[in-house]
């Protein structure tokens, strides 16, 4: 992909974000004046979200206007590499990690982290079982003890043994 | 605290793939259980260590591992082809330790001082120093000026998340309890820094290390390096220094433009410049010096007006506000005493460092070969329960995700996360002093320009945001 793409891409999503952040402001934000600057220029809340939603809007039409200016050939200095197979990778890791923090209710910390590695490492292409044994097994038990032990944080315990 | 900091940095840092930044940001909860005094110099010590040992695998395996450590790369590795690794890493951490010596110093020297001036500072100076700072940081880190001012008003709208201090009003919590105080600043760089990383290495296909280490087993007592050899670069360590703790005190610019611009100065004033880049001593003590010696003076805006200069103060702030210190000319009203004990307890670090980085150089230089696939999934673990230590609430751990993902996206376009993080942290002080602005100057901002301090930094910051501009035109029509 090439950075002029890029560029358009990133602009249209600088918009779309505007738009959203604009959207929300009424349900989200309230529009009663800060206490103090009820007399002079009426400060709210929401000023911050606006001028965000002021910069997007400027920046999403600058960035796709700049666009136009650039070289196609400008792609060997700025390489945006969107691999499927690499995405397919960073997907699955990326549903695996987003995992954890569910497993971690149910199963606690230990039990859901050696799962968690064990599965990442044979994802990532460890077959020594030394090392296996290593990152499963031995690693969660040192964290558990130096966090939970060492550190006094309470680790969660999961509700199936609760 | 202080050795014990700097052997995890050294470790973090001759990793290829982790950075000092990512260090310091997963080990703040391990330093939340300690008082000050022990908790900051062990974070600082885990910042030296970190940018020192980024020089190893630099050397060793042409991969830098921080950004401060690529112009070491071009003399560095060369010498450890010929078999003077020992001696390469070993100038890189003298000259390390000097450049952070020298900018320590002139930290202790103009902190105070800078502080004073500091007081007086406004509202609305303190609103233009932030316009300034911001688009400074904006401009500079990154390839586009565009892409730094998207990551900053990114990091502005998460900062409005939650309840606003002044109001008592919520903003964008969507009826979540968890949201009304906001996103969690560490949740969000751990996410940012290490899940963001692990997905671009997953998707890259965490390939395991190919490039076998033939240097290892010359690495011993053959190329020692010599007191007179250190002598003789002395020149070129204390003018880098000079160059490092300059580049330093500018908001934004960074370890990586100081080594590159000491490197170049180097070869341009040096007797033999045909020499650089083929093995010369003076090539990897120039780039080292330099890149420590923005440590020092990277604090000096930090301490006198609590503004980050790069994402690792921006780190260390979060770390002070942790620790109940706020960064700023209070700090040293308030905790005089114990902002002196850190200060001396960086400057020891330096000498620290130089006796562990001496003895431990040959272990770290084995380090390097920890394949990919077994570490990434570590750092999952570690970051996972540090995120959830901060609060003991899973929703951290679910925040440090969508981090990980939004820091995923905005590395495959090239968008610089330092503008993001900084201004996430400082979001609600803008925000303030945007308000008490309004107030002092009776709604009318455009007094700003009559007030000298405050016009001449929004002079300052629309021609840093020109120059930019410009900068960022020529690179890409070339």
């Amino acid at each position: 992909m090439s950075e002029k793409s890029v560029n358009i891409y990133l602009g249209i999503f600088s918009i779309i974000l505007s738009s959203i952040i604009y959207f929300f402001i009424p349900s989200q934000v309230s529009m009663e004046p800060i206490p103090g600057t009820g007399d002079l220029v009426k400060i709210t809340p929401a000023a911050i979200p606006y001028i965000c939603v002021t910069a997007f809007i400027v920046i999403g039409c600058l960035l796709i206007l700049s666009s136009f200016f650039l070289n196609e050939g400008t792609q060997s200095q700025n390489e945006y590499s969107f691999k499927v197979d690499g995405l397919i990778r960073g997907f699955v890791t990326l549903l695996i990690v987003i995992s954890y923090p569910f497993l971690l209710e149910l199963l606690g910390f230990l039990l859901t982290t050696m799962l968690i590695l064990l599965v990442l490492n044979i994802y990532f292409g460890t077959r020594k079982l030394w090392q296996l044994a290593l990152g499963v097994v031995f690693l969660p038990i040192f964290i558990t003890y130096i966090f939970g032990e060492l550190m006094y944080i309470p680790l969660p315990t999961g509700s199936v043994f609760n | 605290m202080i050795c014990g900091g700097i052997i995890l940095g050294m470790l973090v840092g001759s990793l290829p793939g982790l950075t000092a930044t990512m260090a310091i940001a997963i080990l703040i909860p391990l330093s939340f259980n300690l008082p000050p005094l022990l908790g900051i110099p062990f974070l600082v010590g885990i910042f030296k260590g970190g940018l020192y040992g980024g020089a190893i695998p630099a050397i060793l395996i042409s991969t830098p591992g921080t950004g401060g450590a690529a112009a070491t790369i071009f003399d560095g590795y060369p010498m450890a082809q010929q078999g003077k690794a020992n001696k390469a890493i070993r100038m890189s951490l003298v000259a390390s330790t000097v450049g952070d010596t020298l900018s320590d110093m002139v930290l202790f020297v103009f902190m105070v001082p800078l502080a004073m001036v500091a007081l007086f500072f406004g509202s609305p100076e303190y609103f233009a120093l932030f316009v300034f700072s911001l688009v400074l940081i904006a401009g500079v880190t990154g390839e586009s000026v565009l892409k730094g001012l998207f990551s900053a008003f990114l990091g502005l709208i998460v900062s409005a998340i939650g309840i606003d201090s002044v109001s008592g009003s919520s903003r964008f919590i969507f009826g979540s309890i968890n949201l009304a105080s906001g996103i969690t600043f560490m949740t969000m760089l751990i996410g940012l820094f290490a899940i963001s990383e692990i997905l671009i290495q997953a998707e890259g296909g965490l390939i395991k290390n190919t490039k076998k280490n033939k240097i290892q087993s010359e690495f011993g007592e053959k190329d020692k390096l010599s007191w007179a050899e250190v002598w003789g670069v002395r020149r070129v360590i204390f003018q880098s220094s000079a160059i490092g703790t300059f580049i330093g005190i500018i908001p934004g610019l960074g370890a990586p433009i100081a080594a590159f611009l000491a490197y170049s100065f180097a070869k341009r004033t040096s007797k033999t410049p045909e020499a650089f880049g083929k093995g010369h001593l003076e090539g990897v003590a120039a780039p080292e010096a330099a890149n420590s010696a923005v440590n020092g003076a990277n604090f000096l805006p930090l301490f006198a007006f609590g503004i980050p200069g790069d994402i690792i103060t921006a780190v260390m702030l979060g770390a002070f506000i942790v620790h109940g210190m706020r960064p700023g000319p209070e700090l040293f009203q308030n905790h005089a005493a114990t902002m002196y004990a850190i200060i001396w307890g960086m400057v020891f670090s330096n000498f620290f460092l130089l006796v562990l980085g001496w003895f431990l150089s040959k272990f770290y230089a084995k380090i390097v070969s920890i394949p990919k696939n077994i570490l990434f999934p570590s750092i999952i673990a570690i970051a996972v329960v540090g995120s959830y230590s901060v609060n003991n609430n899973l929703f951290d751990v679910k925040v440090m995700i969508v981090f990980g993902v939004i820091g995923f996206l905005m590395k495959k376009f090239h968008v610089p996360l330092a503008p993001m993080i900084i201004t996430a942290l400082l979001g609600r002080s803008i925000e303030n002093s945007l308000i008490q602005s309004y107030i002092v100057l009776d709604g009318n901002l455009l007094q700003l320009f009559q007030r000298p301090i405050s016009a001449v930094l929004l002079l300052l910051a629309f021609i840093a945001i020109v120059f930019s501009f410009i900068q960022s035109t020529k690179k890409s029509n070339l």
